[in-house]
């Protein structure tokens, strides 16, 4: 019987994730039953989860077909608005989870890499 | 919008961006300047372009329209390309041109007039190198300059090695090779002694086609006759870039040469040779970490066409060849197809140069 683990979002909705999903966190895997994340909005913290649950596995080396399919959904899930990109960074960096960190990271660059340096002071708030 | 930001996630952003963008956006803020000229900033993003944005270098001679042509592929399915200008003195050689590409960095040589340069087309900075002065007598025939280049693992230096044979006309006898390296950091070149060298000097090194730099370490391919059997002994040059220090290896298989590959951050060889009427195993072989010994991997063969040449891997299983007619195709292994990249080149002229390469922000260094 694997483990369950707890998540709280900031505004109070709990999640229930099995460990084979948190594995993906290092911070969800070290934590106790309950994970309180007064940080993510439970609008947000779906997100993660949803990305979690269909990373749990990693296709097969050679398995290229199921490499192109996991890729193509990796591309469909990232194209969020700014505002929830950045927002799933900061939450997927809080709780470690690289490959939603590199995925989000990439959507952000490939948005920004065009504008001109007035509009990136505006973007991040500098 | 988003209130504070940690650095580090920051820079998670921006090492995903290309260099042009880099540029541009030096001046969004003081330390977003600092940033992008800090050593471990650039080491980070050129691992970055290497791992999701690998491109490919062709040079050749455009039979169809008469011209040389320098194309920058800039995607994976090899669609998409623009022509590169090299800059200075460079933009008007093209028959003489030699090159190197690693790490980001171009290496040029005017084999004509001994000139060299590096350059970095992302950033277009660009440097002539000092001239090497290598005690080369006055009346030569120069018979074949050859280069290895490559940047130095954990070092950030580049060098360049430069091996150049000729004929002395007074004595009528080929030379025995000079070789000089020159380093990046330090600005200047060294000759190489007689002892570092002697041991390979009867061997001829192959000029730039068949050569690799794999993770600071340069490959030629070599060979010199055996008897009068008609068959030559090949083996493979290899020099530390960091420890300046020249290695013979053998090959594991005889009387013939191969092709030299990069694969999977190390280096390989193919048996194949169209040349040679002794039987092929066309088996990719993998140099060890003992750098002596070489493991079978796989065997490629391609029964659709014929291929002149193999210039290495690309992504997921296809393979970069010249066909006999000049044609340089993507061919596919697992599909076994074929794939034109509207590069069409004379037949039997070589003059045809395939590298990958990666953008990167590294400074050449100018004063």
């Amino acid at each position: 019987m694997s483990r369950k683990i707890t998540l709280k979002s900031s505004d109070g909705e709990l999640f229930e994730v099995d460990e084979a999903v948190a594995l993906q966190s290092e911070t969800m895997i070290e934590a106790d039953n309950i994970l309180t994340l007064p940080n993510v909005t439970s609008e947000i913290l779906a997100k993660v989860i949803e990305y979690c649950k269909m990373h749990v596995e990693s296709p097969e080396a050679d398995d290229r077909a199921a490499a192109d399919e996991l890729n193509r959904w990796d591309l469909d899930f990232i194209n969020l608005p700014d505002t929830t990109l950045l927002d799933l960074i900061r939450a997927a960096h809080h709780l470690k989870i690289k490959g939603l960190v590199d995925l989000a990271c990439s959507k952000v660059a490939d948005r920004i890499k065009g504008k001109t340096a007035e509009q990136i002071r505006e973007y991040f708030n500098i | 919008m988003n209130g504070n930001w940690p650095s580090d996630m920051l820079t998670e952003i921006l090492l995903k961006l290309p260099v042009k963008s880099i540029i541009r956006f030096k001046c969004v803020a003081k330390t977003w300047c600092h940033l992008f000229q800090n050593p471990t900033f650039i080491s980070q993003h050129l691992s970055v372009s290497k791992k999701n944005h690998k491109r490919l270098v062709v040079y050749y001679w455009d039979g169809n329209n008469d011209n040389f042509v320098m194309r920058l592929f800039v995607d994976q399915a090899l669609d998409f390309y623009h022509d590169l200008h090299r800059p200075s003195h460079f933009a008007s050689i093209y028959r003489s041109l030699v090159f190197c590409v690693d790490n980001g960095l171009f290496c040029l040589l005017d084999a004509a007039n001994s000139i060299l340069a590096l350059w970095n087309p992302a950033t277009t900075e660009f440097k002539i190198l000092p001239q090497c002065n290598q005690n080369i007598p006055s009346k030569i025939s120069a018979i074949a300059d050859t280069l290895g280049f490559g940047l130095v693992p954990l070092s950030n230096d580049y060098k360049v090695v430069y091996i150049r044979s000729y004929l002395d006309l007074e004595k009528d006898m080929e030379e025995p090779a000079h070789i000089a390296i020159y380093s990046m950091s330090s600005d200047s070149w060294r000759v190489f002694e007689d002892e570092e060298v002697e041991f390979f000097r009867d061997n001829h090194i192959c000029g730039n086609f068949n050569n690799a730099c794999v993770n600071g370490v340069y490959y030629w391919h070599t060979f010199k006759s055996i008897d009068d059997s008609g068959y030559y002994d090949h083996k493979v040059l290899a020099l530390n870039l960091g420890t300046e220090v020249f290695r013979l290896i053998d090959l594991p298989f005889s009387k013939r040469g191969g092709h030299l590959i990069p694969l999977h951050d190390r280096i390989a060889i193919w048996d194949t040779d169209l040349l040679v009427d002794i039987e092929i195993s066309n088996e990719v072989w993998v140099l060890d970490d003992d750098g002596r010994n070489w493991t079978k991997v796989l065997k490629i063969e391609i029964p659709v066409l014929q291929v002149q040449r193999m210039f290495g891997f690309w992504k997921n299983n296809k393979v970069l060849v010249e066909s006999v007619t000049g044609q340089l195709l993507l061919y596919d292994l697992e599909k076994e197809e074929a794939k034109e990249l509207g590069i069409q080149t004379k037949e039997d002229w070589y003059f045809l140069f395939v590298h990958t390469y990666e953008e990167s922000l590294v400074a050449i260094g100018n004063e």
